[in-house]
């Protein structure tokens, strides 16, 4: 509930909202969840380090959020409710659409639930670094708390960061127990947070019917609840990296400052959650400083700056090298870097995991490629640049991860084929949106600002 | 402008790829009942291990020996025994012995100048260096 809370009050103070409930605040709910949660982290590790409690920490941060809010109270209004020039009909097929989605979510939920009834724990990864980092941090006498970033334990990555383990770990000192229930609330909460932020912010930049479809197309993914249920950090990247886009192209569509400082905090916060989500944030400012000649940086980065501080600090202060960049890692880089088999190797088997990726018969990159081919190419002029940006983003994003396969001194083709499909999900949400930021109306012209959730 | 015949096919191709994903659950769906009732890796093991966590002190590195090379058991060793660090080495005054074989434990012990501490059965005992 707190981080929830401080988010959604954070949502509220930089992102704009009505004075009572309104149908967009589904959108801010969410997102505002997603960013609690890696400020409650935050909280928790800078209590870690500094011997002030974190609950303090987010009590300020709550208490602070609060006051922002009250201090707008009198000019607030909702921005998207404000674009609405005329109101989207039902049609029957956005019934149909709707009913369609909810079915297959429950699906999905289903699954979710099982996998992790029958793996509490998580799959390895999850266990062998987010939940055992949870539990040193949980269990470690305070002042003994780095014990779990000693070397001795490399193959547990000691040097990635801490979103899931320090968020679980709060949670069970406020819970006053350990319970698995945590990770696996976080696991859903991501995974099907990712489908309702993708509806909502699609829907309010292309009218419901998109957001419908969109919604449809993440949730006609098992691997996105599959991996959410095994609690791997991917999927909480996944959902910085859509939340970055969103946010951003917010920021831009309604012309508010408030939704990029958000897009910042997204994009660092996919930093605080996995090293690959620091890709992500250098990926995005790249493509932002070439497309959008620095527009609205500033209120990027100083969304972005107090969680990147965070990371330096982790980085600097406690965490060990990592297998990359440590002493190992160094080791016949430059081998790595020049051998072209190494290079042949992942551009084929990137080309075989994106065409089983979901996994479904037939690739869903192919259907969206499909769906993109019959609708045409035609975003909305205001969305141009964003549209751009994201796609800029996306490309440089898996580059630089394939950059990372070639240098990673461990056996490439088990990488490959361990990792590959992680990566792919964390992506996928994004693409998903920039394809229905590209897209022609399919039908009842969507008006800006227009969809009702 | 677009015609209404491609919206129409584009938006027909979407609920296909949602037809797909029914089929991969109720894959999955069978792959999951496969292995409904079975206790999972993890919770096993906290069982094995809960007795040697007790007696452990509260924090330190400890050492460990086991007769597989199995990397996973290793893994979940060090997963039920945290805030202790478990280094995959015997270069330590006390080693966690995480064993297949229960007659191996003896064999580990004298092979690495050890005494068994205490036995926990199962596969699990704490061994010390001699001095």
């Amino acid at each position: 509930m707190i981080p929830t809370l401080i988010g959604f009050l954070l949502v509220r103070a930089f992102g704009s909202g009505p004075r009572g409930w309104c149908k967009h605040d589904f959108l801010r709910l969410i997102l505002g969840a997603g960013v609690g949660v890696g400020v409650c982290s935050t909280c928790f590790f800078l209590g870690l380090l500094s011997g002030i409690e974190g609950l303090l920490l987010e009590a300020f941060l709550l208490l602070a959020a609060a006051i922002a809010v009250a201090v707008r109270w009198k000019r607030t209004k909702c921005l998207f409710c404000e674009g609405l020039t005329g109101t989207e009909r039902d049609s029957a097929l956005n019934i149909a659409l709707a009913v369609s989605l909810g079915l297959l979510l429950a699906l999905d939920a289903m699954a979710f639930l099982e996998a992790a009834r029958q793996a509490p724990h998580g799959q390895w990864d999850a266990l062998a670094i987010w939940n055992l980092r949870a539990r040193f941090l949980y269990r470690s006498d305070v002042r003994y708390w780095r014990d779990g970033f000693t070397q001795l334990l490399d193959w547990s990555h000691p040097d990635y960061p801490l979103l899931l383990p320090a968020f679980i770990a709060r949670s069970w000192r406020l819970l006053g127990r350990e319970s698995q229930s945590v990770p696996i609330a976080l696991g859903f909460f991501f995974s099907f947070g990712t489908a309702g932020l993708l509806v909502s912010s699609v829907s309010v930049l292309r009218g419901r019917r998109h957001g419908l479809l969109a919604g449809l197309c993440i949730a006609a993914t098992p691997a996105l609840y599959v991996q959410g249920a095994s609690q791997y950090a991917d999927v909480p990247v996944a959902f910085f990296v859509l939340a970055t886009l969103a946010c951003m192209t917010l920021a831009d569509r309604f012309d508010a400052d408030g939704f990029a400082v958000l897009a910042g905090a997204a994009a660092a916060l996919a930093g605080w959650t996995k090293n690959e989500g620091l890709a992500w944030f250098c990926a995005f400012l790249a493509a932002r400083v070439i497309v959008g000649r620095a527009r609205r940086l500033s209120a990027f980065l100083a969304g972005a700056v107090p969680f990147l501080a965070v990371i330096l600090l982790f980085k600097v202060e406690v965490a060990p090298p990592g297998d990359i960049f440590g002493v190992a890692g160094r080791v016949g880089m430059v081998e790595r870097l020049l051998d072209a088999g190494r290079y042949a190797l992942i551009f084929r088997k990137v080309i075989e995991h994106v065409w089983y990726f979901g996994p479904l018969l037939v690739s869903p990159f192919l259907i969206l490629a499909g769906f993109l081919l019959a609708t045409g190419v035609r975003p909305d002029d205001r969305d141009r640049i964003a549209l751009r940006t994201a796609a800029l983003a996306l490309f440089l994003a898996a580059v630089a991860y394939c950059l990372v396969y070639v240098l990673r001194p461990l056996d490439l083709a088990w990488l490959l084929k361990t990792g590959l499909d992680r990566l792919i999900v964390q992506l996928w949400p994004g693409i998903v949106f920039a394809v229905f930021l590209a897209v022609g109306p399919t039908g009842t012209e969507p008006q800006p600002g227009a969809a009702v959730l | 402008m677009m015609s209404a015949w491609r919206a129409k096919l584009g938006i027909s191709l979407i609920p296909f790829m949602a037809l797909l994903a029914l089929g991969t659950l109720a894959g999955y769906r069978s792959v999951l009942q496969q292995n409904a009732g079975k206790t999972d890796a993890v919770t096993l093991n906290e069982a094995r291990f809960e007795g040697l966590r007790a007696v452990l002190p509260a924090r330190g590195i400890v050492g460990y020996l086991s007769d597989t090379d199995d990397l996973e058991n290793y893994y979940l060793a060090q997963y039920c025994l945290a805030p202790v660090v478990v280094a995959r080495d015997a270069a330590r005054d006390l080693i966690v012995a995480n064993v297949k074989s229960p007659t191996a434990i003896a064999k580990l012990a004298s092979a690495n100048n050890l005494t068994v501490v205490r036995d926990f059965q199962d596969g699990v005992a704490l061994l010390r260096r001699n001095r």
